[in-house]
């Protein structure tokens, strides 16, 4: 074939004799035949290694892909690689220890569980991906375990096993996850749960459809809807007239309001909607945030708090939990940040990028943006890392956290305590 | 002689192509990163046409510099998120945009920022491997 085109080619190129110079190389280095798979050269899988470990974000997924194709001379130096510490398997980072779940390897599935079941292992969302994409029968009960896990993340990748596994049998397990306090997580419960035959989770999806919240400059609820939009295509398609829905549309707009109005009624019209939880309800409070806190910890999860004029403090993404805090609390609050934030002059980052992330947002009143401090780290504490300007602010932050709160929430569960210890677990001990 | 009796939107778009340099609209497209990132993306396959479509235009976008790149010294090529933090899933080649800030730089930012500039969309591959599928030449940043 290579040879019929470079013919071609050449008839074509007497009308041009500088075109058809320039193709001879082209036409003397086609390939006689197609290339042939071969077994990569240990240099190669070495590399695919580094860039699997270190490359740039997108290369990562891509190489550790490779090495899988590769199979077992891959697999076992990777097993060489992994170490004999939980430290050292970390250390070739989460795009490899998700692959470790797609080889036909004992040993490195064997590393694989070791990993999920520490819960100081940092990459504990990869390995429950590498789980989620081939879990064997006999690991079931981790499953239904990792379903409650602390991590969200963890949390959405055994949903996922969950419909690897065709566990129909622990649907009730998985209907609790549609009131998760992560929106990711409630999400991939509710497409699981219509395709094993409920269809009236699909009112979770109808309802992300609605939200246009945002967390300081974040639109998380345009996110939201952008996925909940993906999932609920994927199965109303060939049984709904009432595909128009377009989810950059704000939820208010009048567009917006017909399509969601059509859809839920495509949906439920012989059907009573189910009762959503009000954690999963698009309200819209205005929170009118001054003063943020967003704590994401490889290790102990993520925490979005915020902090308003009103005494009041607010948990979570999407419909955040209110909490009435002591009267003068946000004063006293704003007037420490604004003396932190003004030591710190122009600085807005500390550390080095890592998977954890400690910010301190501030918006007060008249600011277009919101103003953002950054620590920031690998899986390794870092001494110190938290500059002495925010310590009193991030003990001070975790002072106002109410003690007794609502238990049927499970974003304001044990808050001040979770907070103290993402906060330990990023930036350091806290003063005090 | 052509260029003497054309009228002046046709001369300009005359000397525009003599200069090699396509037609862009004055007013820029506003583009939602959250739609880029949420396509389906699959390696080799056809982008969604309206994604196509979106290939040589003048655009404005929002969105963050990850965090992953994050340095203290002045940038002027960075990729653009949807979120202040990197670290949700696994990033996947459609999770941002690739930006090359032309003729400008700026410090490292933390908050959102706002970008006017040409973006260019289709895979690009370095030793086989797809680096960036969004591109955008930024003339301004906010």
């Amino acid at each position: 074939m290579n040879l019929t085109l470079a013919a071609r080619a050449a008839h074509a190129c007497f009308a041009t004799v500088g075109a058809c110079l320039a193709l001879i190389p082209w036409a003397l280095a086609a390939p006689q035949e197609p290339p042939r798979a071969q077994q990569p050269t240990s240099e190669q899988i070495d590399q695919w290694i580094e860039h699997a470990r270190g490359g740039r974000p997108a290369v990562r997924p891509q190489a550790a892909q490779r090495l899988v194709r590769a199979g077992e001379p891959a697999a076992a130096r990777l097993l060489a690689l992994s170490g004999s510490t939980s430290l050292e398997c970390a250390a070739l980072g989460p795009d490899l220890i998700e692959a470790f779940g797609s080889f036909e390897s004992p040993p490195l599935r064997a590393k694989l569980l070791l990993a999920l079941r520490d819960p100081d292992f940092p990459w504990r969302p990869a390995a429950a991906r590498g789980l989620a994409g081939k879990p064997k029968t006999a690991e079931r009960a981790l499953v239904l375990e990792l379903l409650s896990d602390p991590l969200a993340a963890v949390r959405a990748a055994a949903i996922d096993a969950l419909r690897a596994l065709d566990a129909q049998d622990a649907r009730e397990l998985l209907a609790a996850r549609l009131a998760d306090e992560d929106d990711r997580v409630r999400r991939r419960a509710a497409a699981l749960l219509c395709d094993w035959g409920d269809r009236t989770a699909l009112a979770w999806l109808l309802e992300d459809l609605a939200r246009g919240d945002a967390f300081f400059d974040r639109t998380t609820g345009q996110m939201a809807r952008y996925e909940a939009w993906t999932f609920l295509k994927q199965r109303l398609e060939g049984t709904s007239r009432s595909l128009a829905f377009q989810p950059q549309w704000p939820p208010s707009d009048a567009q917006a309001v017909e399509a969601r109005g059509a859809l839920a009624q495509a949906l439920f019209s012989a059907a009573k909607s189910p009762a959503i939880p009000q954690l999963a309800r698009a309200a819209q409070p205005a929170i009118d945030e001054v003063l943020g806190l967003e704590l994401r910890s490889c290790r102990k999860g993520e925490f979005f708090l915020r902090w308003n004029a009103r005494d009041e403090l607010w948990v979570g993404l999407g419909n955040a939990a209110r909490l009435p805090l002591a009267p003068g609390t946000s004063e006293k609050l704003f007037a420490a940040a604004d003396a932190a934030f003004r030591k710190l002059g122009a600085e807005r980052f500390f550390g080095e990028p890592g998977c954890d992330l400690e910010d301190y947002l501030w918006r007060p009143p008249g600011a277009a943006r919101a103003e953002v401090f950054r620590l920031s780290k690998g899986p390794q504490a870092v001494p110190g890392l938290r500059p002495a300007a925010l310590q009193e602010l991030a003990r001070l932050l975790v002072a106002s956290l109410p003690a007794e709160t609502d238990a049927s929430d499970p974003r304001t569960t044990e808050l001040a305590r979770r907070v103290r210890e993402a906060l330990i677990a990023l930036g350091g001990e806290l003063a005090g | 002689m052509l260029l003497s009796i054309a009228p002046p939107a046709l001369t300009a778009l005359l000397i525009a192509a003599a200069l090699g340099a396509a037609p862009r609209d004055e007013d820029p497209v506003e583009v939602d990163i959250a739609k880029l990132v949420a396509i389906t993306y699959e390696q080799g396959k056809p982008l969604p046409q309206e994604i196509q479509d979106l290939d040589g235009k003048k655009v404005v976008i929002r969105g963050f510099m990850d965090p992953a790149q994050q340095t203290p010294d002045r940038v002027s090529a960075f990729r653009l998120v949807t979120d202040s933090c990197g670290c949700i899933g696994k990033p996947q080649v459609n999770h941002y945009v690739e930006v090359t800030l032309s003729g400008i730089d700026s410090e490292f930012r933390t908050n959102m920022v706002e970008l006017e500039g040409v973006l260019s969309v289709g895979e690009v591959e370095e030793d086989g491997f797809v680096t960036s599928i969004y591109r955008l030449e930024a003339t301004a940043i906010r």
